[in-house]
């Protein structure tokens, strides 16, 4: 083990000293230049790869500015709007506010969709082709290929069917007749 | 068990105020006594958290839902394993599995220091760990109360989440984090010590060094289970997503990493002493902030939604870490002048100086854009998620030039070496570095950044080797390979491992989805899968498990599954993985037609060289024990290297009226 006493070697402000007024300037142009461009870096690459949040109305209301942005769609799945074309694409309805979207989802088993009302959030952007809706028709799709399922860890009595029951109460307190139709429906 | 549970835990916050109470009192009065039976009180404190923990697992156990969190997270039909396991799978028990962690560290460092409980640094130390140690047991006594009860029970509960009773790593992989986590508490308490006490020679670091390693060493491993964990359950067959709780771990990681090296900076020639402090107080503050992000709801995570109350309470503790610790160091900084200078850029103090400004550049970067959505969100409302693409981007060049300062240290000499010395030296390496890229060429590797990353792996693993075989030549094969040297080579071979296995399973991945009815083939990447048929089971606590029989490349049969648990509609797929030296085939089903002749949807993934994250993982594990296994050695030399570091600083630096004389360590057990 190196026992050398550590005080033998000259302090900081004898090296600084010791350096010619030059390199001095010259170490310290380097350094500048080195955390500018690192900055840059940062700055370019953290705008480059940000993606907004956006609820399901937030994003039909913006559509027009999203443009073809990717960015991040929260919503919950409306039961009985998924299905799967057998090749790895799943649609289904997301709803939030009682404003729906289409999706089109990439690279996630369909069983994961099965669940009504599941809140998840999906990763893609709008793309334009018409689509019909519990709410209506619309002309644009969100075509995702990231998905987030949020796993509620709520606990109710009644556990079997806690799943097809967590519609959050006053979810459709602005669209009552959404409600009573998708209630309605088989 | 919810009484004895909770009275288990008001006696433990009882125990740690009136122990930062009993030393606060002998540290004013200079009452050595006074100074032992407060840290008395800190083994009343973890036989506490040791009955509130016996208490919810027993309550767990016998499914006693009487108890809201046994209720709301297990199940009569949960597997024993997770049973056991279920006291991390939510926020309570969490809080109440970091209590028991830190009370045992507590109650190693009375033990560790048992001779010397009456040292005023010593008994800062423990006052300091018991005030953390008082935060955490309020925590679980209000605010995040697992003993809470129900005044109608259930009959049955849902389970822990299934991804958390999937596979046997969710039962390591979260109480390593912990003991990684709440193990800077010590470095971090010892910092806190030497800057009130105003010794702040070099005496302390050695003193913390065996806690610092544990700590590392745990987060080190809980974070590479963690990925693998990723890799074998969630079924994207990636490991590392740069998700809010991923980056919370790594965070303290990297600059704990950054200490480990820097400190052997100061232990050599005293310098770095403010930075080094800096690093320690800003690993524990990250602890505290990685749980603050994660546990309060304020950033999504594929880990967590939970929206809970000791948000704000976190975040003021972080606070007060954060202040203390500034305040100290500001009052101090007189003292921590460093007694000299970096005599050469050809130095290993340089290289480790430059090691270091790259793992806190990499932590600013990592918590730059973790926090950047809460800062946007603050400022103007927007809600905003930085993707994967900006960690990638920003990690690329860090990451490179981190693997070639860990090659150029190690063939540099401290103090100052000459490029003569570092052509002889690294001939070798270089060499090895040159063939690397040669090689993976021929085998196919194209890209510069990759081909650049293996180059370096080889120069780094050949210096590392270089230096082991140096060391055990010169004092055998047991000594050689022990102690902080070799095992930190042991540690860097580890990370050559990884940085090969992580750049050649992220550049040459192949990925398809292929549609296939019974004994039907398609072939992904010169593999050959074919599928035998549907099978339908069930599982241990009721799941039904649907499984694909998928015979790889003529030879084994995988069974990629897709699981329904009984409590929760959300169905998780188990990919199945054929693992080799070379590479994995990873396949995941994605879906089962409706009718029989529908088939299956298989996702295939081709990784090259995946293992060798884990074999690396393992390497960096073995290492670090190697580097502190000579305990008992290696804290006497360091405890007699103290001395003599204390001598020189105190008669550099004298007079210094505010600082405390360093009493003569009684020793070290």
């Amino acid at each position: 083990m190196d026992l050398t006493p550590r005080t033998e070697g000259p302090d900081t402000a004898e090296v600084r000293r010791r350096m010619h007024p030059a390199r001095r300037y010259g170490a310290l142009a380097v350094i500048v230049a080195a955390v500018g461009i690192a900055a840059f870096l940062l700055i370019r690459t953290l705008g480059d790869a940000t993606e907004f949040f956006r609820n399901v109305d937030e994003a039909v209301a913006e559509r027009a500015e999203l443009g073809d942005r990717r960015f991040r769609l929260q919503g919950r799945v409306v039961p009985g709007s998924v299905s799967d074309d057998g090749q790895g694409t799943v649609s289904f309805q997301l709803m939030f506010n009682c404003t729906a979207a289409g999706v089109e989802h990439r690279g996630d088993p369909p069983e994961l969709f099965d669940n009504p009302w599941i809140p998840v959030l999906v990763v893609g952007a709008w793309d334009e082709r018409r689509v019909d809706l519990a709410t209506g028709t619309d002309t644009h799709v969100f075509r995702s290929d990231e998905l987030i399922v949020k796993h509620t860890n709520e606990y109710e009595a009644d556990y079997g069917d806690r799943v097809a029951s967590t519609v959050p109460a006053g979810f459709f307190d602005d669209c009552p007749e959404v409600g009573r139709d998708l209630a309605a429906a088989p | 068990m919810a009484v004895l549970g909770r009275l288990a835990v008001l006696v433990g916050l009882v125990a740690c105020l009136a122990g930062i109470g009993t030393i606060a009192y002998g540290l004013r009065r200079r009452r050595p006594a006074a100074l032992r039976s407060g840290a008395h009180y800190a083994l009343v404190a973890l036989a506490a958290a040791v009955l509130a923990v016996g208490a919810m697992e027993m309550a767990l156990l016998r499914d006693d839902f009487s108890i809201a969190y046994v209720a709301e997270n297990s199940a009569t039909s949960t597997p024993l394993m997770y049973k056991i396991a279920t006291l991390w799978a939510a926020l309570e028990g969490s809080i109440l599995l970091w209590v028991l962690v830190l009370t045992l560290y507590v109650g190693g460092v009375v033990w560790w220091f048992r001779r010397r409980l009456d040292d005023r640094l010593v008994a800062w130390a423990l006052l300091t760990m018991l005030a953390v140690a008082a935060f955490f047991f309020f925590l679980v006594a209000w605010p995040a109360d697992p003993f809470a009860t129900l005044a109608d029970p259930p009959a049955q509960g849902p389970g822990p989440n299934p991804l958390l009773q999937n596979h046997p790593l969710m039962v390591i992989h979260p109480v390593l984090l912990y003991v990684g986590y709440v193990g800077f508490t010590v470095p971090f308490a010892f910092a806190v010590a030497a800057l009130v006490t105003g010794r702040l020679g070099e005496g302390w670091l050695a003193q913390t060094r065996v806690w610092t390693m544990i700590a590392w060493g745990s987060l080190t491993a809980g974070i590479i289970l963690g990925a693998w964990w990723s890799y074998e359950v969630l079924g994207w067959g990636g490991y590392w997503a740069w998700d809010p709780v991923e980056n919370a771990s790594f965070l303290p990681w990297l600059t704990g990493t950054a200490f480990i090296h820097s400190v052997m900076v100061q232990e050599r020639r005293g310098m770095l002493r403010i930075w080094n402090l800096s690093l320690l107080l800003a690993t524990f503050a990250l602890t505290i902030l990685g749980t603050f992000l994660t546990r309060s709801g304020v950033l999504d995570s594929v880990h967590e939604f939970t929206e809970s109350t000791i948000g704000p309470l976190l975040l003021a503790f972080f606070g007060v870490v954060v202040a203390v610790s500034l305040g100290l160091i500001f009052w101090r900084a007189e003292l921590l002048r460093s007694p000299g200078g970096i005599n050469s850029p050809l130095s290993r103090e340089a290289t480790f100086l430059g090691n270091n400004l790259l793992f806190t550049g990499f932590a600013f970067v990592v918590l730059l854009g973790t926090v950047f959505p809460l800062l946007v969100e603050a400022l103007n409302g927007d809600r905003l998620a930085v993707g994967a693409p900006y960690f990638d981007r920003m990690s690329m060049p860090i990451g490179l030039a981190l693997l070639a300062l860990m090659g150029l240290s190690i063939l540099l000499p401290w103090r100052s070496g000459s490029m003569g010395l570092l052509r002889q030296r690294a001939l070798i390496p270089a060499w090895v570095g040159g063939l690397s890229v040669l090689a993976a060429a021929l085998l196919g590797a194209d890209g510069w950044v990759a081909l650049l990353a293996f180059g370096l792996a080889g120069f780094t693993a050949a210096a590392s080797i270089r230096q082991v075989v140096r060391s055990v030549r010169r004092q055998g094969l047991v000594a050689g390979l022990t102690g902080r040297t070799s095992g930190g080579m042991i540690v860097h071979l580890g990370v050559v491992a990884l940085a090969v296995g992580f750049v050649a399973s992220q550049s040459y991945s192949t990925q398809d989805e292929v549609r296939l009815a019974v004994d039907q083939s398609a072939t992904v990447a010169g593999h050959t899968v074919t599928f035998l048929g549907v099978e339908e089971s069930t599982g241990a606590g009721g799941r039904q498990i649907t499984s694909a029989a998928v015979r790889l490349d003529g030879g084994a049969v995988h069974h990629p599954a897709v699981t329904r648990f009984p409590s929760f509609g959300t169905p998780i797929g188990t990919p199945s993985v054929d693992t080799s030296l070379r590479g994995d085939v990873y396949m995941t089903l994605l879906d089962v037609g409706s009718e029989p002749g529908d088939g299956v949807l298989l996702r295939v993934i081709v990784r090259p060289l995946v293992v060798w994250l884990w074999i690396g993982g393992g390497l960096m594990a073995v290492g670090t024990v190697l580097a502190i296994v000579p305990i008992r050695r290696r804290a006497r030399d360091l405890l007699e290297q103290s001395q003599g570091d204390e001598t020189t600083v105190a008669a550099a630096q004298a007079p210094e009226p505010e600082a405390e004389p360093e009493p003569a360590p009684v020793g070290v057990p």
